[in-house]
């Protein structure tokens, strides 16, 4: 499955009449920007700040309502249009990107904190792919979730995952490609990390939890939540993917992203773990898609 | 010995390097890609929101590169806000720069709106006051896009729900202004057109006349698409088929700036099966046909 796309076309959201609605928090800096009379003669700097003031804070509307045309009540009822935008856009581009946190907090509530959200970090690009680079920060230190500790790096996985799903194309090592390249023996090789691939790590079963809320995945929930998870993202085909490894893998990988050879990092998993079963590890790297190329000379040791 | 076939192949593709927009179109949603992938679909050409493919790479660009050698293709951005006053992003015009030369497409387009105050983006289509010194704005940001991207971009009018009580002029006056000092062209979306004659009273038939006195070629595209009646307010959710109304008000901008402009189906909210989207651009082309037909009897 592929990602829906964004769309600047969200379905209206009618957004609360300010009487019935607590005020929203304002964003850092953004309290008192609105010093333009909307009187006549207010600048096109003053006029937009003040329009974005309004949708932001439910104080500034009266302040916003004389610079609009027509009937002020009609003007108020019509910016509620665009702030059910504002809030729909942030909520649609954040279940996009972390559609686990969606399900585990549930449709309501999730709308809620992506509202919060948007108005303390404030977008910064005309892209919404971006959107949401700082809520894993944000669910960390969000009271209301404190009772679900392992939310943040559930948000932390998922947002690998989504950018891994944007990442440059490069051609996937597979591991008979390697036996290729493999002539001298596998010690002496360096293996060039593919740019959807990275490396994920926890004190919570994030991993078990991802894969289980993926769709049709027929995994249960993890009984055990504070449990170590290592994984792999990568994207093997076009679909994104993650895949549980041990502990002495993650060693090994994380030796190899950093530029150590293969031989190097082996060594490394078998210091964790006596039993590491090479062959069986080396295949379920390969079919993650972690590598897009391999060399016999060091990339930087050896030019 | 060479490769015939391939050749042919080659060149068929080579030829779709500079595919112009013509005739009737869609909006490529994800939705859809599996239907376009699986098999040819009888559509002449296909637009785009341009921040869906700002991607370094991934399906979306995969689909839109692969795509782009049998169907001609138009950038739509709708994240660039032309006309904010402050938090304008060169990096994001750069980022359509990349993806124009990567795509080739056959038309690029942007909205007359704003979406950025300093240290926040809105990420919508928010209405522009339509004053003089916003009209200077927008058009040395056209002039600065069209350097850049080395083309000429279309400016569409947008729907909205609010009108500033000082705006200088009409939306459509301010269009036509941008496109004399500019050399732009102008998207002309009819459903928007209809939408504001219903929000703010304007009349949507004297915009389209207007458009007709300026130089032929101008307008560039159309756009057609439902709206959502809500009250006293009309909202252009781009989530239904297109209005009656606004087939006619089609129909007449056919008959004043002719039947030869390049028109797309927008469809942005439950969207329907692709046979749903076909049938609704064979009817704008066959309007167009009959109308063509008929100014030539």
């Amino acid at each position: 499955m592929h990602k829906k796309l964004l769309s600047n076309y969200p379905g209206v959201v009618a957004s609360p009449r300010r009487a019935k609605a607590p005020s929203p928090p304002v964003a850092p800096g953004h309290a008192d920007f609105a010093t333009a009379s909307a009187a006549d003669g207010a600048s096109l700097q003053e006029l937009q700040q003040q329009f974005a003031a309004a949708l932001l804070d439910f104080g500034q509307v009266d302040r916003s309502l004389p610079m609009f045309g027509g009937d002020p009540a009609m003007a108020e009822d019509r910016l509620a249009l665009y702030r059910g935008n504002l809030n729909a856009i942030w909520s649609q581009s954040l279940a996009s990107a972390f559609p686990v946190i969606r399900q585990l907090v549930g449709d309501v509530f999730f709308e809620q904190i992506a509202r919060d959200y948007g108005h303390l970090y404030p977008s910064q690009h005309g892209d919404l792919v971006h959107f949401g680079a700082a809520f894993a920060d944000y669910l960390a230190q969000l009271d209301s979730v404190a009772a679900y500790p392992y939310f943040a790096d559930v948000a932390r996985l998922e947002w690998l995952v989504h950018r891994s799903y944007y990442a440059e194309d490069a051609p996937v090592l597979s591991l008979t490609g390697l036996a290729a390249v493999a002539v001298n023996g596998v010690e002496q090789l360096w293996l060039l990390p593919h740019p959807a691939c990275c490396l994920h790590r926890s004190a919570w079963a994030t991993g078990a939890i991802w894969l289980a809320h993926q769709p049709g995945s027929e995994l249960a929930y993890p009984e055990l939540l504070q449990a170590d998870s290592y994984a792999v993202v990568g994207r093997p085909e076009w679909q994104v993917q993650v895949t549980e490894v041990g502990k002495a893998a993650f060693l090994a990988l994380r030796a190899l992203m950093k530029g150590r050879s293969l031989g190097e990092a082996l060594e490394i998993a078998l210091q964790e773990d006596a039993q590491f079963d090479i062959a069986q590890e080396l295949s379920r790297w390969f079919a993650a898609g972690m590598f897009r190329g391999a060399t016999a000379v060091a990339p930087e040791q050896g030019a | 010995m060479p490769d015939l076939f391939a050749t042919a192949e080659t060149m068929r593709k080579h030829d779709a390097g500079a595919a112009e927009v013509r005739g009737t179109g869609i909006g490529l949603r994800s939705r859809h890609y599996k239907d376009f992938m699986h098999a040819p679909v009888d559509i002449a050409w296909l637009e785009v929101h341009s921040e869906n493919y700002f991607g370094d790479g991934g399906y979306d660009l995969h689909v839109l590169q692969h795509l782009r050698s049998d169907y001609a293709v138009s950038l739509h951005g709708v994240g660039l806000g032309l006309g904010s006053a402050q938090g304008f992003s060169m990096a994001h015009l750069q980022r359509l720069q990349q993806l124009a030369d990567r795509i080739q497409p056959g038309l690029v387009s942007e909205h007359l709106c704003w979406g950025a105050i300093a240290g926040r983006h809105l990420n919508d289509l928010l209405p522009l006051p339509l004053i003089h010194s916003a009209l200077d704005l927008v058009c040395d940001r056209v002039d600065l896009s069209q350097n850049l991207l080395k083309r000429r971009i279309l400016l569409e009018n947008v729907s909205t729900y609010l009108r500033f009580a000082g705006d200088d002029m009409s939306e459509t006056e301010f269009l036509s202004q941008v496109a004399r000092r500019t050399g732009c062209g102008i998207l002309l979306d009819v459903n928007n057109l209809y939408v504001n004659q219903c929000n703010h009273g304007e009349d949507a038939l004297e915009a389209i006349r207007q458009l007709a006195a300026l130089p032929p070629g101008t307008v560039g595209e159309m756009h057609l698409a439902g709206h959502l009646v809500a009250g006293d307010c009309l909202i252009d959710n781009h989530g239904s088929r297109v209005d009656e109304k606004v087939w006619e008000l089609y129909r007449q901008a056919c008959r004043l700036l002719g039947t030869g402009i390049p028109t797309l189906i927008e469809w942005d909210t439950d969207i329907p099966a692709l046979d749903v989207l076909l049938g609704e651009a064979n009817k704008a082309e066959q309007c167009r046909i009959s109308l063509a037909e008929a100014s030539h009897a």
